[in-house]
């Protein structure tokens, strides 16, 4: 009976409050889910990354090579064709041996003007498709030890293990 | 009073603003939380790439274990200290997803081609060029053969809730449903995993084997995987003493996919060989 009185007589206000304890809880829960810190790989668009029970994430910012079903890329730029890759018969890719061989000389003068030593040579982090073959891995693998970034990992997606 | 209840209207806060905010912050921290973490797997730089061509290779060491894991087309096989152990014989299926449906089909490698591309139950046809790259899981299944022509059966083992194959005490898979009751002792491929189990309850040691008062484990093709990992244990825990006993090497075809070499990377780091060479195999493999 009240209600039908105070209805349409008043300036009705939506109550936010139990909206406003969902989303700070939402909230907390998002920021708690951030990593603190920060994603130094990210995943490449074109491609799914294999699943592994490895729990080794990556300490320092690499060079990106990434490999999809189209394209060979170095930090984003298209290098050369992956069905080139694929068909030639040379364990070194040439296209990308020339651009790994310029990022290290240039990784390798950075140092050198901070006055840091060059030793171990480059580290690089290469995501292939998880479909991708062996023969193509095997290639990039190679050229970036030729070129001088012999710390290789390769990029996939952390599953728990469960055991 | 009137004037009371007014001043104590006009205090309330205006949660708008902050409702705005929250609106604007929400949807940007959604789009910064990864929802899969990546991880890195290192590996050891092909030899080839760092030795000269033409030099001559190192002897090989009598001491050392040597170990050596080949991945052909259809079955793995290890190599230590001169000598092999038993090849694993498997049979490959290949699950897709189909966009359209969203639903899975599963497929022998040997019945699809780019002629013949993998069909969605609604009759869709994946990307005849490229249909490989919609695989979403490649199953290895462990066949047993009698002989090389044999061409085998597929070897069926008791599965975890949680994806394990449970192991009996003599260190074989249980290979039946009918050896699994409450309060039997099984383990499973990761150390020290021995566990009873039980139905409904948890407790140190004891694992529940149920979900919602049913039992939850299953019965399914045995991974050619989980037996390379049980050989991969035993020869690790056998020979740590020797001067390689971390280092292994595996060796692929040109075509097996890179899903396959983390697999088989994976077990092997389970099993304690965390330097982890890659070679390619001569000659094409595949029995």
């Amino acid at each position: 009976m009240r209600k039908s009185r105070s209805f349409g007589t008043g300036a009705s206000s939506l109550n936010l409050n139990s909206m406003m304890d969902v989303m700070t809880i939402v909230l907390v829960f998002l920021i708690k889910q951030i990593d603190t810190e920060g994603q130094l790989v990210t995943a490449a668009e074109n491609l799914v990354l294999p699943n592994s029970t490895s729990m080794k994430v990556p300490k320092e910012v690499s060079l990106g090579i990434v490999v999809d079903q189209n394209w060979v890329l170095v930090d984003g730029q298209q290098i050369v064709n992956t069905s080139v890759v694929s068909e030639q018969d040379s364990l070194m890719v040439a296209a990308l041996d020339a651009i790994l061989s310029e990022k290290r000389e240039a990784e390798k003068q950075a140092k050198l003007a901070r006055g840091e030593p060059d030793e171990g040579g480059g580290n690089v982090i290469v995501q292939l498709d998880k479909n991708m073959s062996y023969d193509v891995m095997f290639k990039v693998m190679a050229t970036c030890g030729i070129s001088g970034f012999t710390n290789v990992a390769f990029a996939v997606n952390m599953i728990n293990a469960e055991e | 009073m009137a004037q009371l209840k007014k001043a104590q209207k006009d205090m309330e806060i205006n949660v708008l603003p902050v409702m705005s905010l929250m609106t604007i912050l929400i949807p940007t921290l959604i789009s910064m939380v990864a929802l899969g973490k990546i991880a890195i797997v290192e590996v050891n730089l092909p030899e080839r790439s760092e030795v000269a061509m033409d030099s001559e290779p190192p002897p090989p060491d009598d001491n050392a274990l040597n170990l050596t894991v080949a991945l052909t087309r259809d079955y793995v096989e290890i190599w230590a200290r001169g000598g092999s152990l038993p090849r694993v014989y498997f049979k490959e299926m290949w699950t897709f997803r189909c966009k359209v449906d969203g639903d899975t089909i599963t497929y022998e490698p040997s019945t699809v081609s780019s002629d013949n591309p993998p069909k969605c139950q609604n009759g869709t046809m994946l990307d005849a060029e490229k249909y490989k790259f919609s695989i979403e899981t490649i199953h290895l299944w462990a066949i047993h053969k009698e002989s090389e022509e044999d061409p085998g059966r597929v070897e069926m083992s008791v599965y975890s809730k949680s994806d394990s194959a449970y192991l009996d005490g003599n260190n074989e898979f249980i290979t039946s449903l009918g050896d699994i009751r409450d309060g039997s002792v099984v383990a499973t491929l990761s150390e020290s995993s021995s566990r009873r189990l039980a139905c409904g309850r948890t407790a140190p040691g004891v694992e529940d084997i149920c979900i919602d008062g049913h039992p939850a484990i299953t019965l399914r093709p045995r991974s050619a995987y989980d037996e390379l990992a049980k050989s991969l244990i035993m020869i690790h825990s056998r020979f740590i003493d020797l001067p390689d006993a971390d280092n292994i090497i595996v060796l692929a075809d040109d075509d097996t996919a890179f899903d396959k070499i983390i697999n088989v990377m994976d077990r092997a780091r389970d099993a304690g060989f965390f330097k982890i060479n890659l070679a390619k195999l001569a000659g094409g493999g595949g029995g």
